[in-house]
């Protein structure tokens, strides 16, 4: 078969051979020369950038906030809104906005500083609120995306102040202020100019630093499919406001995943982390490295949200209250935060607060909560016997499988618990809930699936038992929370998807009523009331469970920079490199071997600084007419 | 007769070893578990620990027993290895001698279907469908594997059938009106009968290397412990550049060790049975 | 002679052309088919991401859902759909990225190739000739200490996945040894530039990843030349040769390039599992190519951008096929004289 033309192959074999490697070789010369076409640069010393990671996880993409998915460093460096917000310090520190003013109960008047400039020199007016906002409408996307809902209007009434008005039909002051002052405002004169030439602002890309006009002190450097890098402008206008941020660049790799990441974060390559690392602990009491959290003990991480336990209204049994209960008695919160957690974050409150925050404390009715829950500070202590008790008075006889049955037979399970393959946390989180329930006579069984799936049910309401995030904290906390669980407003038919909220489909108007009037009154007084309300009906019908306190990820690397904001010194709050707050952070660290200093600037008006406490805007609305 | 036929095997050396080794494995993925009764998905141990008396091949970073994860990996990857290799040679072994006793159109379009599945990259297939798979059990691994690795069997075996089709003895029963099926079973299977138990061999090694492959691509079974799971998670939890080597190295040796084995003794084989490998 | 010898070639040429085509067709077709064919919203990554960024606002993520479900609109038809696709693909536009969106495919996937291929072609074609080598001399030398060892080496070497011999070299290599970079394309904090300086650092990263991928494919090749060239040496013109008295070293020349041109349509059709060796490889090593990005695009299930680098992928090998059948026509001379291909 083979030998049938031995000596042809080798007489024209030879040639051909060397005729093979030539043409191998003209592919490697041509695979080297597209090597050339990557832009030429250099290198950033390392001594002056602070390398960042855990906030970009792909390829960049666009540093256009119109766009859906602008790029890290956008939000923070590039452009700046009115006023940030601090919610550990429950404050607004003004940005490129200097004033506010109440004119009356449904009237804000923001006044924008005279120094404020974009970094083609144009000064940055009321004009540009006002396009931000309206561009932002036309398109349904964008800074403020939403704001129509709260906003009756926003106008510029002079050069340098905007006049924000409330919807009068639902007012809510919560979405209102977070609205007019928070929101990133946008060069009009760019945005018009890319419209004049034709360009679609959704597509646009921003990304030639040469172009980019910026409010911020930033402006992007370098960017390729692993690396941003963002460069200080030395002439930025704020220099006389806020002094200039202290590192020249910020850069972040894209790394793989999380591991890659910390690994280079535990070497000294970058500095400021916004991923979960295991045994974040072991890195300074262990390996002695300069290496801290925002606690240097348990919890180690400030709370970024909730961890819920959703239990469907789709299954009839799964509706009764006491069966709820019992669940909520036979979670092993400390257990599970200990094996699955590492201890990051503790149970959360059953009243769906944050009480991490001094500042939210005042909204938990803690009389009822003790009352209710029979503990100290009304947390719900894990008890299978409490458990047990409350399902055997409400008539759910053990089976011989010892699987609880209903009055009418029916078996309770089997369910599932779920949530996505590979999320080894919150699997291992509900390993042990399965495990728990089981003991109590509820057979579920966990189940793992991809992620797109366990979405599709959670989004869908078809689902046992999940495990979730829901919102966070911030101004509007913890009506944000209330509203993300309960709202039935948000929500659709069992089947039908929905992102917005109330994946449980729980139903009941009063709470909705309850919701309404909790954003339009300004009297904290009626505000506690109200929210002890909510407090009642959350502990009767137990709609979902507040498991856990998910970490706000922030972790620094002090090798190379120092005076990162800590508990011991908490100067700025959210610190994260993610946060789209963390502004003030990098006016207050320092090289390592400099003294680092806090800016005065963090300091509310009466001491000094420029910090708008929260409460006093408050105040001013309910003062006025 | 089959006693007889495999007796030169057990003077080669070579095969004597691989077939020691492998027995070693397959004994350690079904009797280890037994023996070694700790529950490989649980998560008691301490975080990231060495070898010790407590964890002979220490814990992973959520506190799992890796030897109890190895082991009950070593299992799986087993189980994916020969499943994979069953429905490969079902597939072959169908498509295969039908191409080469009909003939003809049926041959044309089986052979160039088969030819389709070979060029369309394997590997890359498998990818794309597990993307789309929901469910990844370990069959469903298996499935995949095995429904896209046998076209290269089947076109052997019918260029071996055609070879052995024109024989004399063939075509004698051909004429006493032996129908298709029983030519096949009579006549043409036995005389493919050692090549198709190599290529069986093969098929568990492209098993066990693509669900390892799978798996640290993070498409790997979504239930139950694999040697590519395994893998997986000391790569996605950094384990090789920490320097965790307990985690990464006793599976990569035990995939290594079993399908080297298996290989070594197809060649042995080969060598044994193949007239033109035996040494002069 | 020349023009005796076109028509066939050109016969054999087209034939595997019009093959490749239509298969390629078919891969097309099944990564058109498989992420309609299941349930479950493809843009539910970017909506969590959306929360992650502590942007949890019910109005926030309506408006999103809505303006991306209208961007990736599925509202057609399914022919209409796979039309719309078909000519797309061939035009060289995938679609839009949802983890990267607004990003085309396309940006993506351009800007990582080079590295796949720089990493890919230099080490299979260097495993190729070292293996090939190995396995020939191991053959002529049949049952010496040499073949031995070259064989069971070959053996183990062979059944050592790429990426598991990465793992051991970065650990010895790089954790223990500090010989060498055990991750990355080049180091941090440098630029991409095309410059003598960055060249070496690239180079220097590009050691590891290369050498795994050599060291494990080179022991498949050697095992198949080791085998062809045991069966050459019983061909007529080795026998004959050698009562001619021709020097050792000349017939084994002969009987190696006879021996490896079925090897040259091995290395074609050993492609596809090579670059997906090659992926995962990168993957180990952090190693800035396709791999690397599709391990990104698996795990945020970026359907659009999974798709895009599958078909581009998939063509890439077909392409390498279709000019490896294409030297291997120009070199087989049963070809060039009009005889079928193989028997």
């Amino acid at each position: 078969m083979r030998s049938s033309f031995p000596e042809k192959i080798i007489i024209s074999g030879g040639a051909s051979m060397s005729k093979v490697l030539s043409i191998l070789l003209v592919c490697l010369m041509i695979l080297g020369v597209s090597f050339s076409t990557v832009s030429a640069q250099i290198s950033i010393p390392r001594e002056d950038t602070v390398y960042c990671i855990g906030a970009i996880w792909g390829p960049p993409t666009t540093w256009n906030p119109y766009a859906p998915q602008a790029t890290w460093g956008t939000d923070p460096f590039l452009f700046m809104p009115l006023f940030y917000y601090s919610n550990a310090k429950d404050a607004w520190l003004p940005g490129v906005g200097e004033t506010y003013k109440v004119v009356n109960k449904t009237t804000l008047q923001v006044k924008i500083r005279d120094l404020a400039k974009w970094s083609d020199g144009k000064p940055i007016t009321a004009e540009d609120v006002e396009f931000t906002f309206n561009t932002t409408k036309k398109f349904g996307f964008g800074p403020g995306a939403g704001w129509y809902d709260y906003i009756a209007s926003v106008k510029a009434i002079s050069d340098k102040v905007v006049e924000f008005k409330i919807r009068t039909d639902k007012p809510n002051y919560f979405s209102f202020m977070g609205y007019s002052l928070g929101t990133r405002v946008m060069p009009k004169h760019v945005y018009e100019d890319l419209e004049k030439k034709g360009q679609n602002i959704r597509d646009w890309a921003n990304n030639d630093p040469a172009k980019q006009v910026v409010s911020g002190p930033y402006k992007l450097f370098f960017q390729d499919p692993n690396n941003v890098i963002y460069e200080r402008l030395d002439n930025w206008w704020g220099k006389d406001v806020f002094g200039l941020p202290k590192p020249k660049y910020i850069a972040h790799i894209v790394y793989k995943d999380n591991a890659s990441a910390n690994l280079a974060f535990e070497k000294g390559d970058a500095d400021w982390a916004g991923t979960f690392i295991p045994e974040v602990y072991a890195l300074w009491e262990k390996k002695g490295l300069p290496i801290r959290t925002w606690f240097k003990s348990k919890p180690y991480y400030m709370p970024d949200g909730i961890g819920f336990l959703y239990i469907s209204y789709q299954n009839p049994i799964l509706k009764d209250p006491n069966i709820r209960k019992a669940i909520a008695y036979a979670i092993p919160y400390a257990d599970m935060l200990e094996k699955a957690y590492f201890n990051y974050g503790s149970q959360a409150h059953p009243s769906m607060v944050i009480d991490l925050f001094d500042v939210y404390k005042q909204w938990i009715d803690y009389t009822w909560a003790r009352t209710t829950w029979k503990s100290e500070d009304g947390r719900i202590k894990t008890n299978l016997d409490t458990a047990n008790k409350i399902l055997d008075t409400a008539g759910y006889k053990r089976g011989r499988d010892g699987i609880r049955v209903t009055k009418d037979g029916k078996r309770l399970g089997p369910y599932t618990i779920s949530v996505p393959y590979g999320w080894t946390d919150w699997m291992m989180m509900c390993e042990m809930i399965a495990k728990n329930l089981q003991t109590i006579g509820i057979d579920v069984k966990t189940e793992f699936p991809d992620y797109s799936v366990w979405a599709d049910r959670m989004t869908k309401g078809t689902f046992d038992f999940i495990i979730s995030w829901s919102a966070g904290p911030g101004y509007d906390h913890p009506w944000n929370v209330y509203r993300f669980v309960l709202d039935h407003r948000l929500s659709k038919p069992f089947g039908e998807e929905t992102w917005a909220g109330d994946w449980v489909r729980y139903n009941n108007p009063e709470v909705a009523t309850i919701l309404d009037k909790v954003a339009s009154t300004l009297s904290p007084v009626e505000k506690k009331s109200l929210y002890s309300r909510l407090q009642r009906i959350v502990y009767r019908d137990l709609p979902a469970i507040p498991v856990f306190y998910a970490a706000h990820w922030y972790t620094f690397n002090e090798t190379r920079w120092v005076g990162w904001p800590r508990e011991e010194n908490p100067w700025w709050y959210p610190p994260s490199p993610w946060s789209a707050n963390n502004f003030p952070v990098l006016f207050g660290i320092a090289k390592k071997g400099e003294t680092p200093k806090v800016p005065t600037w963090l300091a509310t008006r009466d001491k000094g600084g420029y910090l708008i406490p929260t409460s006093q805007i408050w105040n001013d609305f309910m003062r006025a007419k | 007769m089959w006693l007889a036929m495999f007796k030169p095997l057990f003077k080669s050396k070579k095969f004597l070893i691989s077939i020691l080794i492998f027995i070693f494995i397959v004994l350690l993925g079904l009797v280890g578990p037994i023996l070694y009764p700790v529950d490989p998905t649980s998560y008691a141990g301490p975080f990231e620990r060495p070898p010790s008396r407590e964890f002979p091949l220490g814990t992973d970073t959520y506190g799992g027993d890796l030897l109890a994860k190895v082991l009950n990996g070593t299992k799986t990857s087993l189980y994916i290895g020969f499943l994979t290799a069953v429905i490969s040679m079902s597939i072959g072994i169908i498509i295969g001698p039908i191409s080469a006793i009909k003939g003809g159109v049926v041959d044309e379009i089986l052979m160039s279907f088969t030819n389709i599945v070979l060029t369309i990259p394997n590997i890359l297939l498998a990818i794309l469908i597990a993307t789309y798979l929901k469910v990844r059990s370990a069959e469903v691994i298996a499935f995949l594997l095995g429904a896209l690795g046998w076209p290269w069997f089947a076109r052997a075996v019918r260029s071996q059938l055609l070879s052995l089709i024109n024989r004399e003895y063939v075509k004698l029963s051909r004429m006493a009106g032996y129908n298709d099926l029983r030519l096949a079973f009579e006549d043409l299977i036995p005389g493919i009968a050692t090549y198709a138990f190599m290529s069986f061999i093969l098929f568990i090694n492209g098993g066990i290397l693509g669900e390892a492959g799978l798996s640290l691509i993070g498409l790997g079974p979504t239930k139950g412990v694999s040697l590519g799971l395994v893998l997986q998670w000391a790569v996605l939890m950094e384990a090789v550049r920490r320097g965790i080597w307990w985690w990464f190295v006793p599976p990569g040796v035990i995939i290594v060790a079993l399908t080297s084995s298996l290989l070594m003794i197809t060649t042995a084989m080969d060598e044994v049975f193949n007239p033109r490998l035996r040494e002069k | 002679m020349k023009s005796y010898a076109l028509k066939p070639f050109l016969k054999y040429i087209s034939r595997k052309f019009i093959f490749l085509l239509v298969t390629y067709f078919i891969a097309i077709t099944i990564v058109f088919i498989l992420p309609r064919a299941i349930p479950g919203n493809p843009l539910s990554t970017l909506l969590r991401q959306i929360f992650q960024q502590g942007q949890a606002n019910p109005e926030l993520i309506r408006s999103v859902h809505k303006t991306l479900m209208e961007e990736f609109g599925l509202g057609k038809p399914w022919y209409e759909q796979y039309i719309d696709f078909v000519t797309r693909a061939f035009r060289g536009d995938f679609g839009t990225s949802i983890s990267s969106y607004p990003k085309k495919t396309l940006e993506l996937i351009i800007p990582v190739m080079p590295w796949t291929l720089m990493l890919l072609i230099p080490s299979i074609i260097t495993a190729w000739i070292i293996g090939n080598t190995l396995g020939a001399i191991a053959g002529y030398k049949r049952g010496s200490f040499t073949d031995r060892f070259t064989l069971n080496f070959s053996l183990i070497v062979s059944q050592i996945p790429y990426y598991w011999l990465g793992m051991l070299l970065i650990f010895t290599l790089s954790v223990k040894l500090h010989i060498f970079p055990g991750q990355g394309g080049y180091s941090q904090g440098t630029i991409p530039t095309f410059t003598l300086k960055f060249i070496l650092d690239m180079l220097y990263h590009y050691i590891l990843p290369f050498l795994s991928i050599v060291i494990s494919a080179l022991g498949g090749w050697a095992i198949g030349t080791r085998v062809l060239v045991i069966y050459e040496l019983d061909a007529d013109y080795v026998n004959f040769g050698e009562l001619l008295g021709l020097k050792e070293k000349t017939v084994f020349r002969y009987i190696f390039r006879n021996s490896i041109l079925p090897q040259v349509t091995g290395l074609a059709l050993s492609l596809g599992g090579a670059l997906g060796g090659a992926l995962i490889t990168e993957i180990i090593f952090n190693y800035p190519g396709t791999g690397y990005l599709l391990f990104r695009a698996l795990s945020t299930l970026d359907y659009p951008l999974i798709q895009g680098i599958f078909i581009i992928l998939i063509g890439s090998i077909y392409l390498a096929n279709f000019f490896v059948d294409f030297l291997y026509a120009l070199i087989d001379p049963r070809i060039r004289l009009g005889q079928s291909e193989g028997s």
